[in-house]
């Protein structure tokens, strides 16, 4: 889609390997729920039309998941006018050089860890 | 411009239960609030309360001295006005909002019995529960992911999103409001999804820190909780 918002996510990997890391469009989100006091899974509708969807799980800060999913609809819907970099919602990855590409972002800071489950 | 409606139950919250003699003898050799005595949670927005990561404490403030108490509490005995926080790892469960603790003595199944983290009551003691944000105690959705909109009752409505986790079927939330607030609620959906982004999410309610929040949309509406049923547990 043009225009469209592309969110990325990556754990403390090296974006070596699968599910070190993973970009989606926007339109592709289905929701996020929590699952204890310290973790929020984000659900994107698979790639491949499984019939379960891709999974990111977050550790976050404790009872922050009203104000992580705030910034991440503030981060999927803000204007991409003009700009060519893509949406960083979090990358936990540091130790990437710093000619890797354009990812200038950390994102979310209250996300302090993450798994990518691909369906 | 997508917006994100959000969904929060009232959390942090907490109950208090005094435990009567008629509880006592109903809970006599078994889990302590089964039976035909419950401590059961209310007034939360109407959700069970089903997953102990809902609970961030169970306490007990004893009315008077007890010997009959887990070993990891106080050498197992306590005195009174002692407050002992319980192991919820062990001694505590949780389902359709009937909090349940495990004595440290009896004569029943020695299933029900943990003499190292239970805690047999006795009348007059005080168990209070603390609650947080658990599983599926709060969600987000995208406005495109709503499927429809259809009332319950004349004080319910429930909202059909895409599932998050499989494709093909429905999560609901069914929420609690005034009688006869369906139209305005849908209009106010409408409204929402046709308005400016407000560069964040939409409340439809949020019953976090503290307090009620719902957007101004929704304001009147009467919201007062919901049931959060999506189509498989995570």
């Amino acid at each position: 889609m043009e225009n469209e918002n592309y969110l990325f996510f990556a754990d403390g990997g090296d974006n070596d390997q699968a599910n070190d890391a993973i970009m989606f469009p926007a339109s592709r989100f289905h929701g996020a729920v929590s699952t204890d006091n310290t973790t929020l899974e984000f659900f994107f509708k698979d790639a491949a039309g499984a019939n379960s969807n891709d999974d990111i799980s977050c550790t976050i800060t404790a009872d922050k998941h009203e104000a992580v999913c705030n910034e991440f609809a503030s981060l999927a819907t803000r204007t991409k006018t003009n700009t060519n970099n893509f949406t960083v919602i979090s990358d936990l990855n540091g130790g990437l050089p710093s000619n890797e590409g354009p990812i200038s972002a950390v994102g979310i800071t209250a996300i302090t860890a993450m798994t990518i489950t691909t369906a | 411009m997508e917006k994100y409606l959000y969904f929060r139950k009232f959390r942090p919250a907490s109950q208090s239960f005094t435990i009567t003699s008629t509880n006592v003898t109903n809970w006599a050799n078994i889990d302590q609030g089964s039976a035909t005595s419950f401590m059961e949670i209310t007034g939360l927005g109407g959700d069970d309360i089903d997953s102990e990561t809902e609970i961030a404490s169970v306490t007990v403030t004893a009315v008077g001295d007890n010997s009959n108490v887990g070993s990891n509490y106080s050498g197992g005995a306590v005195v009174a006005g002692e407050v002992v926080t319980l192991d919820l790892g062990d001694a505590v469960d949780i389902a359709n909002s009937r909090l349940r603790i495990e004595p440290a003595s009896g004569t029943g199944s020695g299933a029900n019995i943990d003499t190292a983290n239970g805690y047999t009551l006795v009348a007059g003691d005080i168990v209070t529960v603390t609650l947080q944000q658990g599983l599926e105690t709060c969600a987000m959705y995208p406005v495109s992911g709503l499927m429809s909109v259809t009332p319950a009752a004349t004080g319910s409505t429930v909202f059909n999103f895409k599932s998050l986790k499989a494709n093909g079927t429905i999560d609901t939330f069914t929420v609690a409001h005034a009688d006869g607030k369906y139209e305005e609620i849908v209009n106010a959906i409408n409204a929402i999804q046709m308005g400016k982004d407000k560069g964040g999410i939409v409340k439809v309610i949020d019953g976090g820190e503290g307090g009620l929040v719902i957007d101004a949309g929704l304001a009147g509406c009467g919201i007062t909780g919901f049931v959060y049923a999506p189509t498989a547990s995570y």
